[in-house]
């Protein structure tokens, strides 16, 4: 195993941080319960309409 | 019989038909929208962790490690502007690693990632009869097979091109930090007028070698892609990277012959100042002289004067010795190259190391031995010693029995001044100073030749001229950017306050060289 010098791994902890903090703030971010009702709705709107279909005897 | 199996195909075909389309209408397209959600998120998520386990080192994602072996691979390094090879030691993170840890990344995700169409593919030809009549379930299937895909290459582009930014932005303060380190080291340098010359082989360098304790040579040892403000040479030991820093904890070599430079070489002001003249013109006793009578100057104005060496410690010691006690200096031997006696002077605030070269006469008398003079071409000046004994307008007017005791130089002056002149011109050296100094003057100042010779410049000169040595000095005069005339007494002129102190013509010139030596306040020069 090679000592790689630490300032190797200060500028890759940096990256990587650099990387994490990005992602969390998109995680934080990103209205996700609004997102996931938007779609729920959009899926639901087929069953609903197969619902009405066999209540109307069509 | 055919058109009952005709109607019944119709008929499957048409169920077969009205299934497809209710799974598409009812399940395929509802399940379709979280399938693509998912495979998005999911595909995101493993690029992610991917390019985290690969920047963390983890496991198999580790990319691999460009070390001191590799500073020589054209893959990661422009070739160096330099003769030799790069300095086997630790590239700096941004230079080299962060691209292979970046590329490594993106092979790996591009491995991993993209192969999950292979078993997905070969899973449908394998256990689905007639793949396409499950066309719907294939429609989920890539469906979210594209949305993994795409997941995987938003978030690889977008997280790669984030880095790119990140090692830009640090590469320009590393850039800034660097060529701080470098401009600073180099400025402080040139206005010190430092240079590191060699006492073997003559070489002038502003950059010397520096070895490492493993006895790994750093030959360029400035702020660069090994490092900014330290490098880690191959031994893992912590270097400093400018010349002013390395200088003070590491001992410089000559980069072209390898031998070691003196202490505080290219880092201090360096004067090289030979003494060339006929032979038995008195050039020794003069460098002896001069040399005591400057350590009296630089130590009575507060400074400090010490040999550097064992060698000029020596030699400086056999030296005061003989001129303190008015012994005769013995022959320098003919045919060798001189050491240099280098003193380390501090005056006021300047520091520099002087090096006084004393060859002997032969080497100035014969144009073959003074082609291989080759310290004469790294001077900043130099002193041309003029036996007035051996003037033959000066013979002329005097007794054999003065002459016999005067022990004149066996050769004219403006032999020896031609030869050298020559000799500094076809080596294309630079002519800066001369000081063109008359010595014996304890002798000769007594004597009808010298009326009206006084320790002046101008006075020592028009004497000169007078003496037939015109040609010499508007030689001279034409040669050099500036000439000075000085009249001074080895015998007696190795006290700094005597007025024919042999330290004259050694303080002028280390003034035009860079290293100006304060004038103490105490000392009165007899007449």
């Amino acid at each position: 195993m090679i000592e790689v010098p630490i300032h190797y791994w200060i500028l890759r902890g940096l990256l990587i941080g650099v990387v994490v903090v990005t992602i969390g703030t998109a995680v934080v971010l990103v209205p996700w319960k609004e997102l996931f009702l938007q779609l729920d709705a959009v899926v639901s709107q087929w069953p609903a309409d197969l619902v009405r279909r066999v209540e109307e005897g069509s | 019989m055919p058109l009952i199996i005709f109607a019944a195909m119709v008929l499957a075909l048409a169920g077969y038909l009205t299934l497809c389309f209710l799974a598409v209408k009812y399940v395929i397209m509802p399940g379709l929208v979280w399938v693509i959600a998912a495979g998005a998120v999911i595909g995101a998520v493993m690029v992610a962790s991917s390019l985290l386990a690969t920047l963390a080192g983890a496991g198999r994602s580790a990319a691999r490690t460009v070390g001191p072996g590799d500073v020589n691979d054209p893959r990661w390094f422009s070739k160096a502007h330099s003769p030799f090879e790069r300095d086997r030691a630790w590239p700096q993170y941004l230079v080299a690693q962060a691209r292979e840890d970046v590329e490594t990344a993106v092979r790996h995700i591009w491995a991993r990632h993209t192969k999950v169409w292979i078993p997905a593919h070969e899973w449908v030809r394998r256990e689905l009869p007639y793949p396409a009549a499950w066309w719907p379930l294939l429609i989920v299937l890539y469906g979210g097979l594209v949305a993994y895909t795409a997941g995987v290459v938003t978030t690889g582009l977008g997280l790669v091109s984030l880095i790119a930014v990140v090692v830009s932005v640090t590469w320009l303060v590393w850039l800034a930090a660097a060529g701080a380190a470098r401009g600073t080291d180099t400025l402080v340098r040139r206005i010190r007028r430092a240079s590191g010359s060699c006492p073997h082989c003559y070489h002038v360098t502003s950059l010397p070698t520096y070895r490492c304790r493993c006895g790994q040579m750093h030959r360029d040892i400035r702020p660069g892609r090994l490092g900014a403000v330290f490098r880690r040479c191959g031994c893992e030991r912590l270097l400093p990277t400018t010349v002013l820093r390395a200088a003070a904890v590491m001992d410089g070599l000559c980069p072209r012959c390898g031998e070691p430079l003196r202490p505080g070489a290219a880092v201090l002001t360096d004067v090289r100042l030979p003494v060339f003249g006929p032979v038995s013109a008195g050039k020794t006793r003069l460098v002896f002289a001069g040399l005591e009578a400057l350590r009296q100057h630089v130590t009575a104005a507060g400074g400090e004067f010490k040999p550097t060496d064992d060698h000029s410690r020596r030699e400086y010691d056999m030296g005061t010795e003989v001129v303190t006690s008015n012994e005769d200096t013995t022959k320098t031997p003919a045919g060798q190259e001189p050491v240099a006696i280098t003193v380390r002077i501090l005056s006021g605030k300047r520091k520099g190391l002087l090096h006084v070269f004393d060859a002997a006469g032969e080497s100035f008398a014969d144009r073959e031995a003074n082609a291989r003079m080759r310290f004469l071409d790294q001077a900043q000046g130099l002193v041309l010693v003029i036996d007035p004994f051996s003037i033959s307008r000066v013979a002329d007017e005097l007794s054999t029995t003065v002459l016999d005791a005067a022990r004149p130089a066996k050769d004219d002056p403006e032999t020896a001044y031609n030869l050298t002149a020559q000799r500094l011109r076809d080596h294309g050296a630079r002519l800066r100073s001369l000081a063109v100094t008359v010595v014996k003057a304890d002798l000769l100042l007594d004597l009808p030749p010298a009326t009206g010779l006084v320790a002046e410049s101008d006075v020592v000169r028009t004497w000169l001229v007078d003496k037939g040595l015109e040609n010499m000095t508007l030689a001279a005069e034409r040669d050099f950017a500036e000439v000075r005339y000085f009249l001074v007494s080895s015998w007696t002129g190795w006290r700094a306050t005597d007025a024919l102190t042999a330290a004259a013509p050694l303080l002028w010139l280390a003034g035009r060289a860079g290293l100006p030596i304060t004038e103490p306040e105490s000392i009165g020069r007899s007449s």
